[in-house]
């Protein structure tokens, strides 16, 4: 396919009708960041798929297509128009959305033939389906994202993908469809038997049979719908979620918000819980500080009150020795002057003898009591409870303020239209699952159906003599051989398309690397692609340029063995290639498809970058901004 | 020019025609590849699966005369 005329109108940033007059072979159009390259790449995406989704991978709504600009001078038509000229043969493609009704539209000419809308969407599923597009539309991001798929050991999503665009569907729907003709032709040689009059139990025991088959096909055609049932209410779920994106970032926002203040508030409850537990010591604390100088003056007290007990201890003793005439200590009489000595010492001692303010008794109780008197550190915890407190109240009213601001700013009529499609979406995606599980054990029970009923039939066969039966089985068989040789030759087939991409990928990548050691590329079964060096041994680890210059290999590959050709539409690729490599991709572009679209900005790719490639360039394009909803596509006068 | 000849599918169904299923009519093979390619994008296998009936009704009416 290529395309010879493309026409953006009110589709994004490309503010009234635009169109570009196109040929084969290479373009360059250049733009600065959000000038508008990715939305050129979407709205070709848009126009023949019906859909594109954004850098994150979600499907964009056909809602937000409309140009701002247009939107506020009322008019309501988004489009984007493609002549394209398919095997030969030119076709109009027009897909447009009408913003005011909501409804979106393909009309397709095909010819002079206008395509009824199911044939239209089945006339650009041939020419590029979705499976398909990922290798000829795609942006430096979607590179990367090969690079990674690429990496030894592939994927088997890319096999999948890369057996589509090599033509293995057209094969595997025949063993399909041969073997429901084989099947239809047995039932209808039974049927002959039947009327014949022979073999009775056998015929009733196929006829049987064929019911069992047919139920269990009709389980299988159940889950089946029920799966696209889902498909639907999935696809729907995202559009409303994909629609109020920025809605339900202010939802998610503001969910973590309320749990944020949720868990404030739990914090809080537990500091005032901590505050109160500590306030119940704190008189503790109190009562110590006031307490402490008594505690010392007791303390000072009762010293003196035991000095003083031992000293009038001392004075009766000494006195009992004067009373006695002897000495308390050796009970010898007292002799000369000892009496004069003892009576001075009675008078010393009397006249030290402290003075307490109480008995020491009381001055005992006293001091006990005070000694239960002690500092907790109760009053200092209570004091920084009290601060977090403070902090964490005043945290809850900010937290709370912003919160009411995003409660504002999400409405409440939209909020649940946006949990409802939330609900919708997850539930749609467990039913997936759960239905793809049914949907295996179905597939199992029809093969066993099948063969069960293979088997009656071989039996009716056998004993059935007419000719009618005959032709019918024979009928069968031939649509059975068919079958057969399909499924064997889909194995070959299959082997040798790989080969063959893998041959093509390295002789592209010797072709693209600057890398004076690696030899080549090999492929294995899901596509993946390791390089090689002088020896044939496998290189581990590969740098960035390198890796991206095995995905455009593989691209270029892909392009040349694809049974259904497309434009190539690259937007940003060249980013992280170094000069040698980029000079390199940049002379090898135009032998990557017939058509190639390269859209880049300054940085990627300069002047001189593109001197190199003049002469295989058709006509260079640039994205002038005029203001932030508006970009002119203009074409570049070289030289 | 870039892609393949969507045909280059019909060359291995011929190769393995010839030594595994010779008894399969050759231009029996081309129709029922030529209808699956064409018809590869037909979500109602129905119609394709009739004509595929149709195919080889006639491919064995044309043999027995």
């Amino acid at each position: 396919m290529i395309i010879r005329q493309l026409t953006f109108s009110n589709f994004l940033i490309f503010k009234g009708r635009q169109t570009l007059d196109l040929d084969r072979g290479l373009y360059v159009i250049h733009g600065e960041t959000g000038f508008g390259k990715t939305t050129f790449l979407n709205g070709i995406s848009w126009a023949l798929l019906g859909r594109f989704n954004d850098r994150q991978g979600a499907r964009v709504p056909d809602a937000v297509l409309l140009n701002q600009h247009a939107k506020k001078e009322q008019e309501t038509e988004v489009l984007v128009e493609m002549v394209v000229n398919v095997d030969g043969e030119e076709s109009l493609v027009r897909r447009t959305y009408d913003a005011s009704t909501g409804v979106a539209h393909l009309y397709v000419r095909k010819g002079e033939t206008t395509l009824h809308q199911d044939d239209a969407e089945r006339f650009l599923r041939g020419v590029l389906d979705r499976e398909v597009a990922r290798f000829f539309l795609f942006d430096g991001e979607d590179l990367r994202r090969y690079e990674e798929m690429l990496a030894e050991g592939g994927e088997p999503q890319v096999r999948e993908a890369v057996e589509h665009i090599l033509g293995l569907p057209a094969l595997m729907n025949a063993v399909t469809d041969l073997r429901a003709v084989a099947q239809d032709f047995r039932k209808k040689a039974t049927s002959a038997t039947r009327q014949e009059g022979k073999a009775e139990q056998a015929v009733l025991y196929s006829e049987q049979t064929e019911k069992g088959l047919d139920a269990a096909k009709e389980d299988l055609a159940g889950l089946e719908a029920q799966h696209v049932d889902q498909e639907v209410r999935r696809d729907q779920a995202e559009e409303v979620l994909g629609r109020d994106k920025a809605l339900n970032q202010v939802l998610i926002k503001r969910d973590s918000m309320r749990s944020k203040v949720e868990e404030l508030e739990k914090a809080r409850d537990a500091t005032v819980d901590r505050r109160q537990e500590a306030l119940k010591g704190t008189w503790e604390d109190v009562l110590a500080g006031v307490v402490a100088p008594a505690q010392v003056a007791i303390e000072g007290d009762l010293q003196a009150a035991e000095h003083r007990e031992r000293d009038e201890l001392v004075i009766e003793k000494l006195n009992d020795s004067l009373s006695t005439g002897t000495c308390d200590q050796c009970s010898q009489p007292l002799h000369g002057d000892a009496a004069d000595h003892i009576n001075k010492d009675i008078e010393e001692l009397r006249s030290g003898l402290p003075r307490p303010s109480r008995d020491l008794k009381d001055l005992r109780r006293i001091a006990l009591a005070l000694m239960g008197v002690k500092s907790t550190g109760r009053l200092n915890d209570a004091v920084s409870e009290d601060k977090r407190l403070g902090q964490l109240d005043r945290d809850i009213v900010e937290q709370k303020q912003m919160l009411s601001g995003l409660t504002v700013e999400a409405g409440p009529g939209t909020e649940s239209a946006v949990r409802k499609a939330t609900e919708q979406l997850e539930n749609a995606l467990k039913s997936l699952g759960f239905i793809e599980e049914k949907i295996k054990d179905a597939k199992e029970a029809v093969a066993t159906a099948s063969a069960t009923l293979r088997e009656a039939q071989l039996a009716v066969q056998k004993l059935s003599t007419s000719t009618e039966s005959a032709t019918l089985n024979a009928r069968a068989d031939t649509a059975e051989h068919l079958a057969d040789l399909y499924e064997q030759a889909i194995g070959i087939f299959r082997d040798e398309r790989r080969d063959q991409v893998g041959k093509d990928a390295s002789e592209i990548f010797l072709g693209l690397t600057t890398s004076d050691e690696a030899t080549g590329l090999r492929i294995d079964k899901n596509y993946g692609l390791v390089t090689l060096d002088s020896t044939g041994t496998p290189v581990p680890g590969r740098s960035a340029g390198q890796e991206q210059i095995v995905a455009f290999s593989l691209i270029g590959a892909l392009n040349k063995n694809a049974t259904r050709t497309a434009p190539v539409v690259m937007d940003t690729p060249l980013g992280r290639l170094d000069r040698g490599h980029r000079a390199n991709v940049l002379k090898y572009l135009s032998d990557m498809a017939d058509q190639v679209f390269l859209l880049v900005h300054s940085a990627e790719v300069d002047d001189s970058d593109l001197n190199e490639i003049r002469d295989q360039i058709v006509a260079e394009y640039e994205m002038r901004k005029e203001d932030e909803f508006y970009t002119v596509i203009e074409r570049r006068q070289i030289g | 020019m870039t892609g393949t000849d969507p045909l280059v599918a019909l060359e291995v169904l011929e190769r393995v025609r010839s030594e595994y299923y010779p008894q399969v009519d050759a231009k029996l093979l081309r129709l029922v590849f030529e209808l699956e390619h064409e018809d590869q994008f037909e979500d109602d296998r129905g119609p394709v699966c009739a004509a595929l009936r149709d195919l080889i009704t006639a491919s064995a009416e044309a043999e027995a005369e």
